[in-house]
């Protein structure tokens, strides 16, 4: 049962948008004047929309019959045996539409988007998934796209750069900076600042200033409550743990959030450890940051020791951010999740394992959870069951993989 | 606090709209921003901004945002920006100075910490643009505290609410945006502006000063005649990258953005050449 502590847990954020308090808490709205009415815009728009059935009729019949949900929960009897510990189940959210479950996302905020009149949108991208699936919501509802996307991925996502122009999207090449995740988020910030009265930023992940990190969580976790249904219906008892990779965090957040309650189930976030947590090429927030305040949040940042933001590396480019959204900062801290990570080798390992022994080409940002879930389904033993989220497909990643593999 | 700050002070005494500058510290280099400062102040700037260069900065343009990757690139370390303002009033600077930094860099060495240091250094007011009226937390308090002005800032999409909140909270000026959109130079100015400053200057006795997208004498006599005061950042910071790139640097560059100062700050005190 849920304890007091559990309740508060779910109940986050306050109502100005902090996880855990104001104090002390993550998240809030650090952000230039001039967005913050388009937040608080959002923000009222997002309640009215929550509690009116039209819109949550409309966006569950676009995941029915667009994104085709309910997704698989797939037994993964092969990798099960190899390992020979607990029992093992994918979340199939790479059987989307667009191939990865960015698109609950976008469909939510696309329908935000039409109530509030506006008619125009744009995206941040990193391994391009969340472009795509942007730019397909923006054809569906007849809506002007503009993605965002730093010159590195770029080159790394040539094929999703090719899906968005082909959807009818703009895709500008971010050439500052890093020239990855968080330089596109920089640029699409900046788009918004001078746009902000026709265009809605569609922020993808669970990030960026409140409500953001609220309401890409709540269109997310369809992923959690349908695990939860698939789980009783073929275990008739909930999982005894959860495995997601986490970048932004906006696949993990969606199935951690309807367990919440439930402490018995683990839940288990996987960063991307890159080189190695212990060298100066990784993207492990949770693991090695500070708090910090980034692209309108406060949460744990990865920053050198003058407060710049640091230099991040992942071979997935979708997990490739010096930031976490304020909530996984949040969950660290109560301990309610438990956050580890997965280099690049173990992610390039998991990725061809997965292909062989079950025949599904995972993301690379779905491979850190799958590495994470090798080691994890022995440890805790044969009587158990393990869900991994299989966030996307790794169709995108093969040409670099191949490359990478040479 | 009831002591009046050095900006209050140059408001007060003031007969025009006040010219307030911006420079980045350490773009081309620590020195010639210290060089830079001295001529504006020399050449009518009646207060003057100092950006902090940041990684990430969301709230600038693109002109600004280079400028702060130039001053990276050459090793800038926060600490810099005061041993800049420090150098500066030593050196008999009396103009007011106001620290532009992201809230970002600000948690990060900590409020108390920072806004000490900024005190301390010889600044006289912060203006944090991605810490929004509402979400400042103790900074309006550490502010006073310490004897600094923490200056908000107002957008022309802020609703009459906020505009009551900003123009409460707001001390020293409000920095009024005078364009929906990030700092940068525009052609012409927008035709809501002297509506929305009007109505800001109707909701309290602070100053309200009219930035972001003020490039050219001509629209910084304009903003003069509706405002207290007239920002230029970006037109500036252009011009200093121009510059460099042309190969002058020091006192040629010196020279050179003194002239361009001197224009704006004639044009916005009213003077017509």
């Amino acid at each position: 049962m849920a304890d007091a502590t559990q309740a508060a847990t779910a109940a986050q954020p306050d109502a100005r948008g902090f996880f855990g308090g104001e104090a002390t808490g993550f998240g809030g709205r650090f952000i230039p004047e001039t967005l913050m009415p388009a937040c608080e815009e959002l923000e009222r728009e997002y309640l009215a929309a929550k509690k009116d059935p039209a819109f949550v009729n409309e966006l569950e019949k676009l995941f029915r019959e667009y994104v085709g949900r309910p997704n698989p929960l797939t037994f993964a009897a092969r990798m099960t045996k190899d390992l020979g510990g607990a029992k093992i189940y994918l979340k199939r959210e790479d059987l989307n539409h667009t191939g990865a479950h960015k698109i609950n996302n976008t469909l939510g905020q696309a329908l935000l988007t039409r109530r509030m009149g506006k008619k125009r949108v744009i995206a941040e991208t990193g391994a391009g998934q969340h472009g795509v699936a942007t730019a397909t919501a923006a054809a569906l509802f007849g809506f002007e796209c503009c993605v965002y996307m730093g010159a590195e991925d770029v080159r790394r996502q040539a094929l999703n750069v090719f899906r968005m122009e082909l959807l009818g999207s703009k895709v500008v090449t971010v050439q500052s900076g890093q020239r990855t995740l968080k330089d596109a988020c920089n640029e699409a910030m900046r788009d918004w600042m001078s746009s902000v009265r026709d265009t809605h930023y569609i922020i993808g992940s669970v990030m960026g200033p409140h409500p953001f990190p609220t309401l890409v969580r709540d269109f997310q976790s369809v992923i959690g409550r349908e695990v939860r249904e698939q789980m009783m219906e073929k275990e008739h008892r909930l999982p005894d743990a959860i495995v997601a990779c986490v970048g932004g965090g906006s696949n993990a957040m969606g199935i951690f959030y309807p367990f919440l309650l439930d402490k018995d189930v683990r839940l288990v976030g996987v960063e991307p450890a890159g080189e190695g947590v212990d060298t100066h090429r990784h993207a492990a927030t949770l693991a090695r940051g500070r708090r910090g305040v980034l692209h309108g949040m406060k949460t744990y940042v990865l920053q050198d020791a003058d407060g710049q933001t640091a230099q991040v590396h992942s071979v997935s480019a979708g997990l490739d951010y010096p930031g976490v959204g304020p909530e996984h900062a949040y969950l660290k801290d109560t301990g309610r999740a438990e956050y580890v990570s997965a280099t690049d080798t173990e992610a390039l390992d998991a990725f061809q394992y997965l292909a062989r022994l079950e025949g599904i080409i995972p993301a690379l940002e779905s491979a850190h959870a799958i590495a994470h879930a090798r080691k994890l389904a022995k440890e805790l033993g044969p009587d158990k069951i393990l869900v991994i989220n299989l966030s996307g497909r790794g169709d995108k990643d093969c040409e670099e993989v191949r490359r990478l593999l040479k | 606090m009831s002591t009046v700050t050095r900006i209050q002070q140059t408001f007060a005494s003031l007969k025009h709209a006040a010219f307030i500058p911006f420079f980045t510290a350490g773009d081309p280099d620590l020195g010639t921003t210290a060089a830079l400062v001295r001529e504006a102040a020399a050449r009518g700037a009646d207060l003057i901004e100092i950006g902090v260069p940041f990684s990430d900065p969301i709230a600038d343009g693109p002109v600004i945002q280079a400028s702060y990757y130039r001053a990276l690139d050459k090793g800038f370390k926060v600490e810099q920006v005061f041993e800049l303002a420090r150098a500066l009033r030593q050196d008999g600077l009396k103009t007011p100075l106001l620290c532009m930094v992201s809230d970002s860099l600000v948690f990060h060495r900590g409020l108390d910490a920072f806004f000490g240091a900024a005190k301390e250094s010889g600044f006289d007011g912060m203006i944090v643009p991605d810490l929004p009226a509402g979400y400042e937390g103790d900074a309006a308090r550490v502010a006073a505290a310490k004897g600094l002005d923490l200056v908000f800032l107002c957008a022309p999409t802020t609703p009459p609410e906020r505009r009551a909140l900003i123009a409460q909270r707001s001390t020293g000026f409000i920095y009024y945006i005078s364009v929906a959109g990030i700092t940068g130079t525009r052609m012409a100015l927008p035709p809501d502006l002297e509506a929305n400053v009007k109505d800001l200057r109707g909701r309290t006795r602070t100053p309200v000063c009219v930035g972001f997208g003020v490039s050219t004498p001509e629209q910084a006599a304009a903003v003069g005649t509706i405002a207290h005061g007239v920002i230029v950042g970006s037109a500036l910071v252009k011009q200093i990258a121009e510059l460099v790139k042309a190969g002058n640097t020091g006192e040629k560059l010196v020279k050179a953005i003194g002239a361009q100062v001197q224009a704006l700050a004639d044009a916005a005190h009213g003077k017509h050449a």
